[in-house]
């Protein structure tokens, strides 16, 4: 799940660099509050669950997105 | 009300390392964390801006001001009444100050936006007014954030539930085209004269 997750995240990303579950959104990955949101669309087709805005402004971490899509299922 | 708008690259090195020197316990900490040099640039610069902003409207020196965050991570000045919000986006640090109340900016470096994100967070009158032009959907999309940053209450509803072509909305916000290829949207209280500060 966190290979098909990061291959969404580097396609947003400057910089290719290795993502793992403790990875930061933004200190880490270099992404913004709208760059989030640009991607979350991709998410949610890509796992087959919905992601409301309140919830994305919860995610921190690539593990915080892990965890919510695992809980969907 | 005053706009302070700085490029990040515009800012020596001897600065940077005086905003370090300024910035507190958290903004330090923040600025750690930030993998990229550019983000850590970016934070700074906020930072600057805002002890900026204090030292023009009460003449405290910018190494005596105090800046705290409340609940929802908004920035504001605990030793000077002015009210304060910063945003930055690419290469531009922006802080929009006054002392006339509540405020909220957002900057966003304008490019293509997917008809997915704008049926995402816009809702239909904004959908028309932005038809296919990228600079109207991230002027719609800076007047959100900067809604909800003058709110400070986060994002406590859906994106499209936040109508900015609404006239309680729209008479909030101010759109201001102070750097080409970027959106920057103010809210605040009241409408009155931006002055733009580079």
């Amino acid at each position: 799940m966190l290979e098909r997750l990061s291959k969404i995240l580097l396609a947003h990303m400057e910089h290719g660099i290795e993502i793992t579950r403790d990875s930061l959104l933004i200190a880490d990955l270099g992404l913004n509050s709208y760059e989030i949101v640009a991607l979350v669309n991709e998410v949610e087709d890509e796992f087959e669950v919905e992601i409301s805005d309140r919830e994305l402004k919860r995610f921190k971490t690539v593990g915080d997105v892990l965890d919510y899509i695992d809980s969907q299922y | 009300m005053r706009l302070y708008v700085v490029n990040i690259h515009d800012i020596t090195d001897d600065e940077y390392a005086t905003a370090y020197e300024n910035a507190d316990t958290h903004r330090k900490e923040q600025v750690q964390r930030y993998r990229f040099e550019r983000d850590r640039k970016l934070s700074l610069a906020a930072d600057m801006l805002m002890r900026r902003a204090a030292h023009d409207y009460c003449k405290i020196a910018t190494h005596d001001v105090i800046i705290d965050r409340a609940s929802e991570g908004k920035p504001y000045i605990v030793n000077a009444p002015v009210y304060v919000s910063v945003s930055h986006s690419a290469d531009y640090a922006v802080c929009v100050a006054t002392l006339s109340g509540e405020v909220g900016v957002d900057i966003e470096r304008v490019r293509a936006m997917d008809s997915e994100v704008i049926s995402r967070i816009c809702c239909i009158s904004e959908i028309e007014y932005i038809g296919t032009s990228s600079k109207r959907a991230f002027e719609v999309w800076t007047a959100k954030e900067a809604y909800v940053k003058y709110l400070g209450t986060g994002i406590d509803r859906s994106l499209c539930q936040i109508d900015t072509c609404n006239h309680q909305v729209r008479n909030l916000i101010t759109s201001v085209n102070a750097v080409d290829g970027y959106a920057i949207s103010v809210c605040a209280e009241k409408k009155c004269t931006l002055k733009i500060i580079m």
